[in-house]
Formats: C-alpha cells, sequence, structure tokens
C-alpha cells in the first residue's frame, strides 16, 4: 500500500494501539516544524542505567496523531503488517540449523569489516514496504472534548503533553519543553458537560501551587442557537480568528492568594 | 512567592530554582546539553539544567533552543552497538512469543532469562525489547536472513508484552538497577497467588480451625457481658475509673475494619488490579532458581483505560498479598506501610506514576495506651449531673 506522492508524509508507527516515531528525521520534523514533542520512551543505550535521558523511539499521543493526519502531514503506519514479512513463520517446519547457518553468516561478515574487535549494531528502523492506515483510523477522536481543547492549543502554537504528573488532561507549553516550563494544566470538557467544583478547587489549587494556571475549555456544538452571545466579537463574523479559534470558549484559573 | 524571587539572584545557575523546580524536576524534559557535558564521565547522574519562564522571541532564545534540540537529536541518533566479549543473540518465534537465546554473555542473564530442561535459554518479550532498546542484543528472525531492527523488535514483541505500559514499567525499574520478574497473576488470576502459607499439615489446619472458633466464641461472650453502652446520654459515666486507658477503651464502640481477623482466602482479582511484577532491590546473590520474597510488588494501570479500583477490586488485590511486615514491626511502621502494601504504576502515554496504596488499620494501633502509660493515672470522677 505504498503509495508515491505518500513519500513525504512523516510516518508514525503504531504497534499494539500505542503509537510511536522510531525515524529520528521523522522526530525532528515533528518537533521542529509542527511543534509536536511526544515523550522519549526508549533506553538510551549511551547511558542505560538512568530514566533522566531516554532515547528513541518518541511516544505520542492519540490527539497528536490525529491532529497531524488531519492536517495531511504524516500517515499511520501498521507495523505488525509492515514487517510480517520478516517476522513469518511455519512453524511446523522451522529449520534451525539453517538458520543459525545464516545468523553465523550475517555476523562473521560483520566482525570482518570490524577488525579484530568485532562489535554488532541493532538499527533503529527497519527497511520495509509499509502497511499505511486510512484515516479512519484515528478519525473517531476528532469529536472528542480532549482532541477539542488539544487543536485549540495547538493552533496557538502551544506545545502539549500528557497530563499525569499533575492529574489533569495536558499540559501546554510556550515553547518547546525542552527550554520552557508549562503554563497550564488543561481540561477539555462537552460545551454542556458538567464537571465537579471539587475537581475545579483542587486542580486551581494545584496548580497556582506550582505556578500554572488551569485551563477549561470545551467546543461550542455546531448546532447551538447564537453563538456570537458566547465568542468573542474576534471569534465570529470576520475570517480572521474564527478559522482559528474554532467556535472554542476556555477559561483560566488561578488562586488568589488572599490570605 | 516573594522568597523565589530572591533566590534567582544567589543562587548558582546550577542549582534548582525552588518550588518551580521541584515541582516539576521530577519527570520534566531536561536539557540535553547537561548530558553532552557528562562526557566520559558516566558514573554520575547529568545535572539538571535551567529553563526560561517562556519565549521572548530573542536570538539568544532562539540560540539556546537550537542547541538545546541539536544536543538531543544527537544524543538521539547515536548507535545501539556491543562488543562480540558481551554478544548476546536469539531468534524471536512468534507462535512461541519468546527468543531463543543463541549466545548469551555478559552479566544481564543473573537475572533475565530462563533455561529449559535442555539447558536453552529463552528470553520474555520485555526482555528482549529492553535488551534490545539498550544496544546489548541482536535478534534475528526464525529465517535467520534478517537483523532485527529496534523497530522489528516493537513490532515483533510488544504485543505480547502484555500492554505497553506493562512494557515501560518494566524498562524503567530495570534502567534503575531493579530485579524484575514477572509475578503469577502476570497474565490473570491464579489459585494460589502469593499469601501467608497455608499449612499443609492436617492436625495444624484443625488446629486453627479450632482456635478460630474459640476466638469468635469468646468475642461474642464478651459481648454479652461487656457493660452496656447507654442508648443517650454520656458513653463513660458514673463509677470509678482507675485510668484513662479504661475509659479509652469504653469509648471503642464504634466497629473498624481490623486485621485481627480470621486469616483472608485470597479472593479472585480483576484485571488490571492485579500484581503483574515481583521486584527485588539489585543484590549480587540475588538467583533466579531461589530468588526469596520480593521487596515490592508492582500494578500497573493505564490512565487513559483504567479506573481507580473500587473497593472489591482493591480488596481482592490486597487479599493476593502478605503482609509487609512481620510480629517485630512498630507501630509507626504499621501505619506508614500499612498492614499490607503494593505499588501502583500509572501510566499515561509515556509518562510514568508511582503511587503506593496501604492496607492500614488505624483502630488496631491503640495510640491511647501507650500514651497513657507515659503520663500519671489519675482517678476520675465525672461531674454530677445538674
Amino acid at each position: 500500500m505504498v503509495e508515491d506522492d505518500a513519500a513525504d508524509l512523516i510516518c508514525i508507527s503504531v504497534i499494539d494501539g500505542e503509537y510511536f516515531v522510531f525515524d529520528i528525521d521523522a522526530v525532528k520534523r515533528v518537533r521542529n516544524d509542527h511543534h509536536v514533542a511526544g515523550i522519549l520512551v526508549g533506553t538510551l543505550p549511551q547511558v542505560p542505567q538512568q530514566s533522566v535521558f531516554l532515547g528513541l523511539p518518541v511516544q505520542l499521543m492519540p490527539e497528536e496523531v490525529a491532529l497531524l493526519v488531519q492536517q495531511g502531514v504524516a500517515r499511520i503506519i501498521d507495523e505488525a503488517l509492515s514487517h510480517r514479512t520478516i517476522l513469518a513463520v511455519d512453524e511446523n517446519n522451522i529449520d534451525e540449523a539453517v538458520a543459525k547457518l545464516k545468523i553465523n553468516e550475517l555476523e562473521s561478515t560483520e566482525s570482518e569489516s570490524q577488525g579484530a574487535l568485532a562489535s554488532y549494531i541493532t538499527p533503529t528502523v527497519s527497511i520495509t514496504d509499509k502497511y499505511a492506515l486510512p484515516e479512519s483510523s484515528v478519525s473517531a477522536i476528532y469529536d472528542t472534548p480532549r482532541f477539542h481543547v488539544y487543536k485549540y492549543l495547538h493552533q496557538k502554537g502551544y506545545f502539549i503533553s500528557p497530563g499525569l504528573r499533575f492529574g489533569s488532561q495536558f499540559l501546554a507549553y510556550p515553547g518547546d519543553p525542552l527550554r520552557y516550563h508549562s503554563h497550564y494544566l488543561v481540561r477539555g470538557v462537552g460545551y454542556e458537560e458538567e464537571f465537579s467544583l471539587l475537581e475545579l478547587v483542587g486542580s486551581g489549587r494545584l496548580g497556582t501551587g506550582v505556578k500554572k494556571a488551569w485551563m477549561v475549555g470545551g467546543r461550542l456544538p455546531d448546532d447551538w442557537q447564537d453563538k456570537s452571545a458566547v465568542l468573542r466579537p474576534s471569534q465570529t463574523n470576520d475570517g480572521e480568528g474564527s478559522e482559528t479559534d474554532d467556535d472554542f470558549v476556555s477559561f483560566c484559573i488561578e488562586w488568589a492568594g488572599f490570605g | 512567592m516573594d522568597d523565589l524571587d530572591k533566590d534567582y539572584d544567589n543562587v548558582p545557575a546550577t542549582q534548582g530554582r525552588g518550588e518551580q523546580e521541584d515541582a516539576e524536576s521530577d519527570d520534566e524534559q531536561q536539557d540535553w546539553r547537561m548530558l553532552t557535558a557528562m562526557g566520559s564521565n558516566r558514573r554520575s547522574l547529568p545535572k539538571r539544567g535551567e529553563k526560561e519562564y517562556e519565549p521572548t522571541g530573542s536570538s539568544s532564545d532562539r540560540n539556546n533552543l537550537d542547541e538545546s534540540r541539536q544536543a538531543m537529536y544527537i544524543a538521539l541518533n547515536g548507535e545501539r552497538r556491543h562488543t562480540s566479549k558481551v554478544h548476546i543473540s536469539g531468534i524471536w518465534y512468534p507462535h512461541l512469543r519468546k527468543a531463543k537465546v543463541l549466545v548469551a554473555r555478559g552479566p544481564h542473564f543473573k537475572s533475565i532469562g530462563k533455561a529449559d530442561s535442555n539447558g536453552i535459554i529463552w528470553l520474555l518479550p520485555e526482555e528482549v525489547i529492553y535488551l534490545m532498546e539498550r544496544g546489548s542484543m541482536s535478534l534475528y528472525n526464525a529465517h535467520g536472513d534478517t537483523n532485527i531492527s529496534l523497530q522489528g523488535c516493537y513490532a515483533a514483541c510488544l504485543g505480547a508484552c502484555h500492554g505497553h505500559e506493562r512494557y515501560l514499567v518494566y524498562a524503567h525499574l530495570k534502567r534503575l538497577g531493579f530485579i524484575v520478574q514477572r509475578a503469577a497473576s502476570f497474565d490473570g488470576y491464579v489459585e494460589e497467588e502469593t499469601v501467608p502459607k497455608p499449612t499443609s499439615n492436617q492436625a495444624q489446619k484443625l488446629w486453627n480451625f479450632l482456635v478460630q472458633k474459640f476466638a469468635s466464641f469468646c468475642i461474642g461472650l464478651r459481648c454479652v457481658f461487656a457493660k452496656k453502652i447507654p442508648s443517650f446520654g454520656p458513653i463513660v459515666c458514673g463509677g470509678l475509673w482507675r485510668s484513662y486507658d479504661s475509659i479509652y477503651k469504653a469509648l471503642q464502640i464504634i466497629p473498624f475494619y481490623s486485621h485481627r481477623g480470621p486469616i483472608v482466602t485470597p479472593k479472585s482479582t480483576t484485571a488490571p488490579f492485579r500484581v503483574a511484577y515481583n521486584i527485588w532491590k539489585p543484590r549480587p546473590s540475588f538467583k533466579k532458581s531461589n530468588p526469596g520474597e520480593p521487596d515490592f510488588r508492582v500494578v500497573v494501570v493505564n490512565a487513559q483505560k483504567d479506573k481507580m479500583p473500587t473497593l472489591a477490586q482493591a480488596d481482592a488485590l490486597f487479599s493476593t498479598l502478605p503482609t509487609a511486615h512481620g510480629s517485630t514491626s512498630t507501630s509507626q511502621q504499621r501505619l506508614r506501610d500499612g498492614y499490607k502494601n503494593v505499588i501502583i504504576g500509572v501510566v499515561d502515554c509515556g509518562i510514568i506514576s508511582f503511587v503506593k496504596f496501604g492496607d492500614v488499620s488505624f483502630g488496631d494501633e491503640r495510640i491511647f495506651e501507650k500514651k497513657a502509660a507515659n503520663s500519671t493515672t489519675t482517678k476520675y470522677r465525672p461531674t454530677k449531673k445538674q
């Protein structure tokens, strides 16, 4: 399922329902060009016995993948299917002796080229035909509150990461997380979805305690009667603001700290 | 907040920035230039860098960012390479969901891998991915014609790890030096999970049964003969009370959950609230064949898919755990760690947070008894009612 015009799309691997980027060039494009940082989840081979600096692959949230696919800059590759030729085995017909011979050959050519001190390299990325999935594999999340708030913040230029550290859905950074601290704990809700006051208090106080604000936001349903009553003037009428703001309403909460 | 401003002026650049740094320093992205600065000194952990508040658009901002990114990309592009001296190689068999080890050099096999009756070592999928990621292993397909890449290894093995979240927790703990093994309940509920060892001796069983019956009988008797709790007015009234202890005991009228009941039989656990991994602190004397009691037990849950355990789920999980402390534990230890405890690793799209759940029976810790022993006993005469 390789199309030539798809060759320039960023490849995002889906394995066991999770999204990864293995190729370093794809990682650079996704971060530099589309301000999607993702989370590094692999062991760094240079310094393997620590978890401060991790290596490839980068893991992406479903919302990040959905946005990149929606914008037409990336495609999703099913790696299990892409690797099926390499990994195929006929259970009843395993010739281990032959396999071992071939492996010895592979390894000895490696050590020949290395000279005296043989070393073995594991490549990071495979060279296979790519089995791409259609957009419909992620389009189901386009209409979720999480995706609405993610897209809204992304369009405003924020970097967004998972919010587990502070019990929120996302964290929003004004710039690359490498250089800047996050500013918001983010919670997306349906426009008429109820959320508890306890959550507002808990998240608001927690956020303020760690120098962030709690941001809650939702998208006006398409069939909302009087949008201009809700949206800011810049969000309606003129063509300027409406594209980016996308009928989104949000509030930020910080504790005032009196007393 | 004012204190923080002071810190900016006086504290040298390499130290943290007080509150903000502490709040985020645990697992926020760090500056990769610190890693490069480490150079060949692999003994110490990389230092933590400084961050800015927000982009100012200045060129120095831009330069800092570009340098940081470059340092990171260069590090990420590092090779996964190992020498023949510590070479490990194996073949992945998809239908067995394991790798057969061909060459097994190096120190990893003290805690990784399992030998079968023919002496062949087999690796579990999480062990394979871990060794491949750190560049310690070469993996081949069943035909022997492809050196599988890290990407191919994930494609082959991740599905057999019982969830990416479990692999993440495994790899994280391995990196920190712990010994990690799958628990018996890794794949599902197991009839005989690790519990206080049940006695197999028939006579012992009969004796335990009789003791339990007698204990319940005594508790029942005590209820009958105990002072009746008045249905209105003060609980403690009238009479001569010789110690605070006896007063406090009389005040204990609210039933509470106690561990002093009969031994609990393990209940059937539900996914994901069952122990996934047993963890041992690193020690050179560790033997795979006889590891001994684990130092920790870890349950792994997915932040997006799973919810907090219901009381029933938590109860079932705890019924499969052994007691945390022996009879020599102090009250403080029991209150802090719980009668039983377990660690739950919550995973959210690549980020892990560990939480310790403890089963603490506050009512069993008679704080008042210790205090009463310390203070002088006084006679207490309640004031007569007007």
